[in-house]
């Protein structure tokens, strides 16, 4: 069993291999278990050619860098083991196809499907739609280049953030972004007036996501970013004992992470400052709840859209 | 009135840690889903059963929304289980790292019969066998 040799470099690469209908779930788990990523059972788009009768196109796909050569290894080897443990005549053979994945083949799918949005006057649009889009004068035009990009907007819980920050937001704050992800809230906060922004998130991509958005937007003088959780954040933010405190503080995260944190997002907001937690699951809400009431926060709005919900408010004294 | 299907992808993805890359990021943006709202969505609710392998069939809509759900875990996640250890052997030939019984290899199938989408039992039984030789796992009796 010889693998097509995949061209080594940067790209990401796809293991395609045609499995007897029984045998795909568990060549699917051992896929995923090899590579880490996940892996498809069925056809996708760019299929040029259906599966052989009576099987069904497996695939998973191998992370660019160093690894990926001895991972398309492991694969075969895995999937060798797999028919020689199996002693089943109808799991004969496996024989992995790898070959590159070009960006089209998804980072360019959200360009098909991408339409300009607004949340109120922020309107958020790709470079290319620009032009395209009628705008009001008052408009804050946040161009974003959507792609393998969390946090585009269009999530309820970056949705009322952004209302947050129109409503709330006064010129020259300093604002927090805990989880900044992609970086959306900070540029967005930036572009509303703020004087600086401050983002960490514990995910290195995020980083690497969010700069260049400040940039294709202009405010990267006002924006830095940061790879950080709340544990380590303090070595960077805090001065010696004194703990840095910001107008603004927004965290919009996952629940337990908001409840394990609710002090660490507490200790952030300034005197007449405020904060929106979002990103709260509604059937979660009184637990997010009692850790921030716990934290010394004062809620003063809580905005449920669909399943997620948003507290707003400040620190009691 | 009930929305038409566009299609059903199949995936499976380690519990907790979806991201908009592959193999999440191509099986859903051909369809036009948004992907940021699927990897949180999953994520929230997998967090638990944290790197664990979760099949998960998410059912596409005309209008592009989208509805998923969680299946029972793979038959090799549940062997790994009821022989009580934590990964399979990285030689499965040469190094055994546990044992099930014939019971359980049974009970195992039975749970999944469905999802293998195998004619009966016996053959059901012979792929549970398959994967427990293929993790090292000895399958007693």
């Amino acid at each position: 069993m010889t693998p097509d040799s995949p061209e080594a470099g940067d790209a990401w690469l796809e293991v395609r291999v045609a499995v007897p209908q029984a045998w795909t779930e568990t060549v699917a788990t051992v896929l995923t278990e090899t590579t880490g990523t996940g892996s498809v059972i069925g056809p996708v788009a760019e299929d040029r050619d259906t599966a052989p009768d009576g099987t069904e196109w497996v695939r998973t796909y191998v992370a660019p860098g160093a690894e990926a050569a001895s991972a398309c290894e492991r694969v075969t080897r895995r999937l060798e083991d797999l028919v020689a443990a199996a002693e089943d005549s109808e799991l004969a053979v496996l024989h992995p196809a790898m070959r590159r994945l070009d960006d089209s083949e998804w980072v360019d799918y959200w360009k098909r499907f991408w339409r300009p949005f607004r949340v109120r006057r922020v309107a958020i649009v790709t470079p290319e739609q620009r032009p395209t889009v009628a705008l009001r004068d008052d408009d804050v035009v946040l161009l974003l280049e959507p792609g393998r990009a969390f946090g585009t907007g269009r999530h309820a819980t970056t949705r009322t953030c952004l209302l947050a920050l129109q409503d709330r937001l006064q010129p020259n704050d300093r604002v927090l972004d805990c989880g900044s992800g992609s970086g959306v809230l900070s540029v967005a906060a930036a572009k509303l007036g703020a004087r600086s922004c401050f983002g960490f998130d514990i995910e290195s991509y995020a980083i690497t996501v969010a700069e260049p958005l400040a940039r294709a937007n202009g405010v990267d003088d006002r924006c830095r970013f940061v790879t950080a959780g709340f544990d380590d954040v303090g070595a960077i933010l805090d001065d010696g004992d004194a703990t840095t405190e910001f107008d603004v503080v927004l965290a919009n995260i996952f629940w337990d992470v908001l409840e394990a944190h609710a002090t660490d997002i507490a200790k952030r907001v300034a005197d007449d400052g405020w904060y929106a937690v979002s990103g709260c699951p509604k059937t979660h809400i009184d637990r997010v709840e009692r850790a921030l009431l716990d934290a010394g926060l004062s809620i003063e709005t809580l905005d449920v859209r669909g399943n997620w919900a948003t507290f707003l408010g400040r620190r009691e004294r | 009135m009930a929305k038409e299907v566009k299609a059903k992808i199949k995936l499976q993805v380690p519990g907790g840690q979806a991201t908009p890359a592959p193999p999440v990021g191509p099986a859903l943006g051909q369809h036009g889903v948004n992907i940021g709202d699927f990897v949180r969505r999953f994520n929230d609710e997998t967090k638990q059963a944290q790197g664990l392998t979760i099949p998960v069939i998410i059912t596409v809509y005309s209008d592009r929304s989208f509805d998923y759900i969680c299946k029972s875990p793979p038959a090799a996640v549940l062997l790994k289980k009821a022989a009580g250890v934590a990964k399979g052997s990285p030689e499965p030939n040469l190094e055994k790292v546990g044992k099930v019984t014939k019971d359980q290899v049974r009970e195992i199938a039975e749970t999944k019969m469905a999802d293998l989408n195998a004619r009966d039992v016996d053959q059901a039984m012979r792929i549970i066998e398959g994967t427990a030789r293929s993790s090292g796992i000895i399958v007693e009796g």
